[in-house]
Parts: C-alpha cells; structure tokens; sequence
C-alpha cells in the first residue's frame, strides 16, 4: 500500500498534519535556541545549573529531579506520537527504497532514548553527556525534516 | 508563647484559604528570627499578621500570602524587622512542576533590607530564573504587595 492508494481526504489530512508538525517542530527548535543556544555549553547550563555570580542575567539552577522526570515523559510520548505520524507516512511512500524506509522509521525512537538517555546523565554523571545529546538530537531533527520533506513529495506530486 | 507550642497562633493564620503547613510556618519563623521566639496573631483589616519577639523584645513582623503562580497557588511568607526593612522571604508551599527555584537561598536574598518604598522590578533590582519567569514575577508582585501592607499597618499603629 502507498500513498496513490490512498483516498483524497486521508492524503489532504497527511498533508496538513505534514505541515502543522513541520511549524510545530521548527518553533520547537526556535525555543531550545533561545534557551541554550543550541551548544552543549548552553544545555550543561539550562539543565545543571551556574553559579549565582557567574554572571548578571537571569539565574540558572539544576534541574530538579521532578522537573527532570516531567521534562523525559512528556516529551518521549508527545515525541514518540509525532514519529508514528512521520513513520507512518514515510512506510507509504511509493518512491523511498525499503531500505531507507525502514532506517527512517526506526532512527528517531533510538535517537529518542539516546537523547533523554544523554540528557540524565548529563544531569547527574557527566556534563559532557551533553555533546551527545546534542548529537543525538540535531540527528534526529535531520531525520524529521528528511521525513516531512518525503511524505510532502509523495502527496503534492505527480 | 516560644515558637515550639506556637500551634495555636500558627493554626489561625493556617485557617486561610491557602494555608502552609503549621510545622513548615514554625521553621521558617525560627530560621529567619531565630529559634525560641515568641509569636502571637494580630489581626489587621482582614489579614492574620504574626508578631515576633523575644524577652518582650520586638524583634519583627510577618505574614503568610498566596500568589497564582502558572495555574497553583504559590504560598510564601515575608518578614519584617521594626525598621520595616525586608528579613526574609520564603516559599512556603509551592505546587507547580516548574519554577521552585524561587525557593532558593540565592535568589530569595536579593529582597532582604528592602523597604515599601524601593523599586522590585524583575530584570532591574531582581534577577530573574530561566525556566521560572511565571513563577519569579507572581513572588515579586506578593512580596511587594505584602511588604507594602505590613508596612502600611505598622505605620499607622495597627501593628505593634
């Protein structure tokens, strides 16, 4: 089954879902730029906290464990639905070797538990962790753009 | 009355709608006035205020308020001394997942020895939390609200 099998009206609602998580994800990405910059130093910061006098802006104090606990399950579940959505639309594409199908499928829910992995042990281990959060997820950012960008082909052409 | 069978006067200011726990408000009285104090209730317009002292010595006044942080109340208390200077503040019960930093040593000390009359704009004379704003601007306006009643009251007279 591809997307050419499927009714209009499932490929308008695949086209605007497409979009909406495309923004949704994007203003995502803008709010961790604006609250670390998008560099391992800014996540050590955001999560373990600087000293009071490290600087005169606003304050940065670790994460507390609750806040941690809250962080991991709301983003895993809201994180693991938006790629069954992309999963999903990525199996259905007609023009995507199986393959790479199946990679694109699979790599964010890995690079889901490697981030939130990363990000504990960043928390209390090692602030170093953070590089590999910081890979983990630029990779699986990549992965959902890469996603929308084929869902998106496959539904507006030919 | 010392601050160890302080449970009547500390239960009457507990009756408000948002109330901290009475052992909590008795160890928050006893770090910012030190322990053994004497505390009694006066009653002001509509609020409960505590009165400290020791060996009828006044050592300050202070009072319980809630401010709606992002969607739960956020319980703190502020002290004063009889100079209507700033001691402390505390949070009392604070209820959200986020922002509890406001709890903390290090930003709570940037209000002590303030006055009514002084400028707490979050930003300028108090630094703000990343990941608490809500939070940070919800304590600052209770606590300048509170810093101003007390002082008004004791102005007055209605506190002594």
């Amino acid at each position: 089954m591809t997307w050419r099998d499927v009714p209009p009206a499932l490929r308008t609602l695949a086209r605007w879902v497409v979009a909406v998580q495309v923004v949704g994800y994007t203003t995502s990405l803008v709010f961790v730029w604006h609250t670390t910059r998008l560099v391992p130093p800014g996540i050590e910061a955001r999560y373990r906290g600087t000293p009071p006098e490290a600087s005169t802006g606003a304050m940065q104090f670790p994460k507390s464990f609750a806040e941690m606990l809250t962080v991991t399950h709301t983003h895993l579940l809201s994180m693991a639905v938006i790629f069954v959505l992309t999963g999903l639309g990525v199996a259905l594409c007609a023009r995507v070797p199986e393959r790479w199908k199946r990679w694109l499928v699979a790599e964010p829910f890995g690079a889901l538990l490697v981030s939130f992995s990363a990000m504990w042990l960043m928390r209390y281990a090692d602030a170093r962790f953070s590089w590999l959060l910081e890979a983990s997820s630029t990779v699986m950012a990549a992965t959902f753009y890469v996603q929308s960008y084929l869902i998106w082909r496959e539904l507006v052409g030919p | 009355m010392t601050l160890a069978p302080a449970a009547p006067a500390v239960l009457c200011l507990a009756l408000a709608a948002q109330a901290p726990p009475p052992a909590r408000l008795a160890a928050s009285l006893a770090r910012v006035f030190g322990p053994g104090a004497r505390v009694d209730t006066l009653h002001v317009d509509t609020a409960a205020v505590l009165r400290v002292s020791r060996n009828d010595s006044l050592l300050g006044f202070a009072a319980v308020g809630n401010v709606l942080g992002k969607d739960q109340p956020i319980t703190f208390l502020v002290a004063v001394g009889p100079d209507d200077r700033l001691k402390d503040v505390d949070i009392l019960v604070y209820r959200e997942p986020y922002g509890g930093e406001v709890a903390y040593e290090s930003w709570r000390r940037q209000f002590r020895g303030k006055r009514a009359a002084d400028s707490l704009r979050v930003g300028r004379e108090i630094r703000g939390i990343s990941g608490a704003t809500i939070s940070v601007h919800a304590v600052t306006l209770g606590v300048q609200r509170l810093l101003a009643a007390l002082t008004a009251w004791h102005q007055r007279g209605a506190l002594r």
